[in-house]
């Protein structure tokens, strides 16, 4: 890299490193804190998209409600899906690529440490600008999928759409640079002797995930572009009023959009491929059908996007093609839940928290999974699609999925984040509350969506014998947001009373169950030799046959750090990724300034500047 | 109980604790009771599912083309069901049958098992043709063109209600938000939108159809039964959405050819006995006047009866200039009259309706009052201006005028 040894400008400098302190974690690039922040505001966000679906609830309720006014109750349903989609879920996944991606590869940081703070501050930032519209009154409400022309400016002249655009494209950045960062660190940093098919489930699914993302957020960030500037610049791409076919978003939309329920689905199929074999005490059934299933669900991922516009009216061919290529996809999926079965089969099940929660994915996957076949036969999703049939899927997949999936994760990483143990007790008590709410909230729906009821209908009238069922759904997410109150207690009482967890409370498989809980900054005090899959393991099971023979213990990583430590190159924390986001999201958040020159924001050319500084500070950064 | 914590979440060892083992079992007792309740709680859901009754149950469709589709329903959700019942088991099974004993040793160790695995890559792939084969018939079978005795129909979405207009009727019918059709024989819909996009769906009458600007899409049914049909915007269109619905009236012919007939005349009431002469040319003929007696019963879906201070000649006039010479005329269109506005719904047999507002009112005198004095306050996003200037005694005038207008 430095090819002279000219000093850099003096201005530039490196924070000083502190182990603490607001600071230390404004300018960190350790890929643990990024995580654990990235974690921390995405269980935010799940919070308030889970108030945003209480009130959805409270509404819902009963027949004739007029608890919210109807725009309201639009941004309600939007910001709920959006919230949860991309600044929970999303994000949660990301949390868990960054901090344990590293560990389980055995290397001491991402490939890009300061692109890796990008990612997270850009993160926060795009939340907190399509947050911040609640303040102003002006919450997104043309719906998640914001099809045109609704979207266009004749029919949301307000700032609503526009807040929606500009914070999904920050974050779009935020996802494209750790997509980018992801991918890289799998490729180039894994230890050696860690081959592609020695890797764990969860780092095949990773990467996986971050090509789904690298392939469908650009034709996203076009798609919103194009209405950017319909909105801003009177271009014309998607304003039907000057004969744009309103088509054309949807496409755009789902050719992203598809995809995008594989990006939020893959990491918990990941993680759920790690927990099983572990508590099962017995490796993962069908290793090599397992990643070759997670390889057809990505390809077909692509082939599949009309199967959310078989109503529109595409013609028999189009709908055909998509219906078979819709029903192909289930049989990766199907292998996927029958390997974890089949991994679970024969084994010594431990049904600690993790594992609940990771045998309560699989159970309420299937009927998610089950119900999608339903909608890929075209005329039985006419009779589904926009009904509360789709809202019921939608959350079998990605509550009962992907959300229980992170639970499932937090459960069985908890001790290895905070060095403590989750309060068992309670974190049963989670589960069966959460299963029990997660039923009875989302089961009737699909009584509902049979019933008739479409869905995101403001109010609906006494007669149509749909009271009853949503008021059942509306008491199960009482009982579901009971049960995260539950977690957030557990996690609050762990973390100053919980039993010290030591390095491998689970007796676990993977590399990040071989160093100290919580892991020192350089993870890895020796780069560990990988040998054979599950490499922990094999180890530990070696280790107990030559203690049988009175053989000394190896250790795959040595435990204490080794006398060369101080010696281990570490990146130094960084200004310039924060100041960098902050450039990213001025240009973006000027659309939604009054402040103009002609139809571009002033703030957008500042953020366009302090961007460019930022990357010419970035990029002059004393390397130590 | 931290400590007790501890020792469960430490590597738990076999110690042949006596109490221990006494409690596991007790735990593992009550474990196998509450989970012999669960099939009866699933029982009692489904049960209490299937004596559900609605306005809507698209699982008791009420046209040929909903009963096709019910059929290919029918076939995937008991296919579904079974693979559900098979795959939970399997999982239940291992779960339970393989749980942790004290003092097990390592399981053996097993990463696979090819053939197992073709299996079950291959069941999914032959039930999943088991649906193939009848979806892609019908879909093309859907897809077959409407018969050539087909009504047709031009569906008009607008933010927050429904245009109908009759193509092949002479004068053209142009009604809202209540579709009248005839049983027993195919309808065949154009839909498109005027402003954002929309979705047409009668649940009863099986698929629904997204509503388009600038694009045209077809859908057709064909009803077996008489009745009046719940139906609703199924795709957000903004603040009005949840009240965007409509009725479909399935009548038997003869109902609907009186229906017609009635709808292509110009109503008596609509410019006032003292100016006979104004229907529009070619709207009335001669044999076509209103008949009396008791011809208005060929028509069932009749609206509520009124206060018969509704009926009063002088209050009808007034109503009459209020709306005709007023305001109202810039937007709807009442035939025999200056009214010709195209912005609103069409108004001129609005009295013959049994809902005003995108079926979310009855059509009372009451509730047109209450929507003329303030749409907003009735239906949030309504596009209607308020017209606060109107004293109690016009709107009593507007409603006594709409009423008649049959």
């Amino acid at each position: 890299m430095a090819t002279t040894t000219q000093a850099p400008p003096r201005v530039i400098r490196r924070p000083v490193e502190a182990p603490t302190g607001i600071w230390s974690w404004l300018t960190t690039v350790d890929h643990k804190r990024i995580g654990v922040m990235y974690g921390a505001f995405a269980f935010f966000y799940f919070c308030l998209g889970g108030f945003d679906a209480l009130v959805v609830r409270l509404q819902m309720g009963k027949a004739d409600n007029l608890l919210v006014d109807p725009n309201r109750y639009n941004g309600f349903v939007t910001m709920h899906a959006t919230t949860m989609i991309f600044m929970a879920l999303m994000p949660m996944s990301v949390a868990f690529f960054n901090y344990i991606i590293p560990l389980q590869i055995g290397a001491r940081d991402v490939a890009f440490p300061r692109l890796n703070a990008f990612s997270l501050w850009t993160f926060v930032l795009g939340s907190a600008i399509m947050t911040s519209s609640w303040l102003i009154g002006a919450e997104p409400d043309a719906g998640w999928y914001g099809y045109s022309p609704l979207t266009s400016k004749e029919y949301s002249p307000g700032l609503n759409t526009d807040f929606w655009i500009i914070g999904l494209q920050i974050l779009g950045v935020a996802t494209l640079a750790g997509a980018i960062n992801f991918f890289v660190t799998i490729i180039n940093m894994r230890a050696p002797g860690m081959s592609l098919m020695r890797m764990p489930m969860f780092c095949w699914t990773t990467i996986i995930t971050n090509v789904l993302m690298l392939l469908a957020f650009p034709v996203f960030t076009i798609a919103l572009t194009e209405l950017l500037f319909d909105r801003h610049f009177g271009t014309t791409f998607l304003d039907a009023t000057k004969g744009a076919d309103p088509l054309l978003w949807q496409h755009l939309f789902w050719i992203f959009g598809h995809p995008e329920v594989y990006i939020l689905i893959l990491p918990a199929f990941g993680v759920i491929s790690e927990i099983l074999p572990v508590f099962a005490r017995k490796p993962l059934f069908g290793y090599a059908a397992m990643v070759l299933a997670t390889v057809a669900i990505a390809f077909l991922a692509f082939g599949v996007w009309a199967h959310h516009m078989f109503t529109t009216g595409l013609g028999p061919v189009a709908n055909t093609f998509f219906s078979l290529s819709t029903m192909l996809i289930a049989v990766p999926t199907g292998v996927k839940i029958f390997n974890w079965i089949g991994t679970l089969y024969g084994g010594s099940l431990d049904l600690k928290s993790p594992a609940l929660f990771a045998i309560g994915f699989v159970a309420m996957f299937i009927i998610g999974g089950l119900s999608g076949v339903m909608h890929g036969s075209p005329p039985v999703d006419s009779l589904q699609a926009d009904s509360y049939f789709i809202v019921a899927h939608i959350h079998y997949v990605l509550f009962g999925g992907t959300m229980l999936a992170l639970f499932a994760a937090l459960h069985y990483w908890f001790p290895k984040f905070s060095g403590r143990m989750l309060n068992e007790r309670l974190a049963q008590g989670t589960f069966w509350l959460m299963m029990i709410g997660f039923n009875v909230t989302f089961f009737p729906m699909h009584f509902l969506g049979i019933a008739g009821m479409p869905r995101r209908m403001s109010i609906y009238p006494t007669g149509t014998g749909w009271d009853f069922w949503n008021l059942v759904a509306t008491t199960g997410a009482f009982l579901l947001a009971a049960s995260v109150w539950l977690f957030v207690l557990n996690v609050f009482y762990a973390l100053r009373n919980g039993p010290i967890a030591g390095n491998d409370p689970w007796d676990g498989a993977t590399l990040e169950w071989a160093i100290p809980s919580p892991p020192p900054a350089y993870n890895f005090a020796k780069v560990p030799h990988v040998t054979s899959r599950d490499a922990l393991w094999v180890e530990k099971r070696a280790d107990e046959a030559a203690a049988k023979l009175g053989l000394p213990e190896r250790h795959l990583v040595p435990i204490s750090p080794d006398p060369h430590v101080q010696r281990i190159h570490m990146p130094r924390s960084s200004y310039w990724p924060l100041a960098a986001a902050i450039g990213v999201s001025m240009i973006f958040g000027g659309f939604v300034t009054p402040f103009k020159l002609g139809p571009i924001p002033v703030l957008s050319l500042l953020g366009i500047a302090a961007l460019a500084i930022s990357i010419y500070f970035w990029s002059y950064e004393p390397v130590d | 109980m931290p400590a007790k914590e501890g020792t469960e979440t430490t590597r738990s060892h076999p110690q042949g604790a006596r109490g221990q083992e006494q409690t596991q079992a007790v735990r593992r007792h009550w474990t196998r009771r509450a989970l012999s309740l669960l099939p009866l709680l699933a029982l009692a859901v489904i049960l209490s599912a299937c004596t559900f009754k609605g306005e809507a149950m698209t699982i008791d469709p009420k046209s040929l083309e909903g009963k096709d589709i019910h059929s290919l329903y029918a076939l995937v959700f008991w296919l579904a069901t079974a693979v559900f019942i098979i795959v939970e088991t399997m999982l239940f099974y291992s779960v339970i049958r393989f749980r942790r004993r004290p003092g097990a040793g390592l399981p053996a160790q097993i990463h696979g098992n090819n053939r197992v695995e073709a299996v079950w890559t291959i069941i999914p792939v032959v039930l999943l043709l088991i649906v193939a084969v009848p979806t892609v018939r019908l879909i093309i079978r859907e897809a077959s063109p409407a018969p050539a005795d087909a009504t047709h129909i031009k569906i008009i979405g607008h933010q927050f209600w429904w245009e109908v207009q009759y193509p092949d009727t002479k004068p053209e019918i142009i009604t809202a938000n209540e579709i009248h059709i005839p049983v027993n024989k195919t309808v065949e819909f154009e839909l498109t939108s005027a402003d954002v996009q929309h979705a047409f769906w009668v649940p009863l009458m099986g698929s629904k159809m997204d509503v388009y600007p600038n694009r045209v899409n077809r859908l057709k049914f064909t009803p077996t039964e008489t009745g009046d049909f719940f139906g609703q915007c199924s795709e957000l269109c903004g603040e009005g959405h949840g009240f965007m619905k409509m009725r479909v009236m399935v009548q038997n012919n003869n109902d609907f050819q009186a229906w017609m007939m009635e709808q292509q005349q110009v109503p008596l009431t609509a410019a006032g006995p003292a100016t006979p002469g104004a229907a529009t040319p070619g709207a009335a003929t001669p044999t076509a006047a209103r008949p009396s007696g008791p011809a208005p019963t060929l028509v069932p879906p009749t609206p509520k009866p009124h206060d018969a201070k509704y009926d009063d000649p002088a209050l009808i006039a007034k109503g009459r200039t209020l709306v005709v010479n007023g305001a109202c005329a810039g937007c709807h269109t009442i035939d025999g009259t200056n009214a010709k506005g195209k912005v609103g719904p069409n108004l001129t047999h609005v009295g013959d309706r049994t809902t005003i507002v995108a079926g979310w009112l009855e059509n009372t005198p009451d509730d047109i009052m209450k929507w003329v004095h303030n749409p907003q306050d009735v239906k949030p996003g309504a596009l209607m201006p308020a017209f606060p200037n109107f004293t109690q005694d016009d709107l009593e005038a507007i409603a006594a005028y709409l009423t008649n207008l049959r």
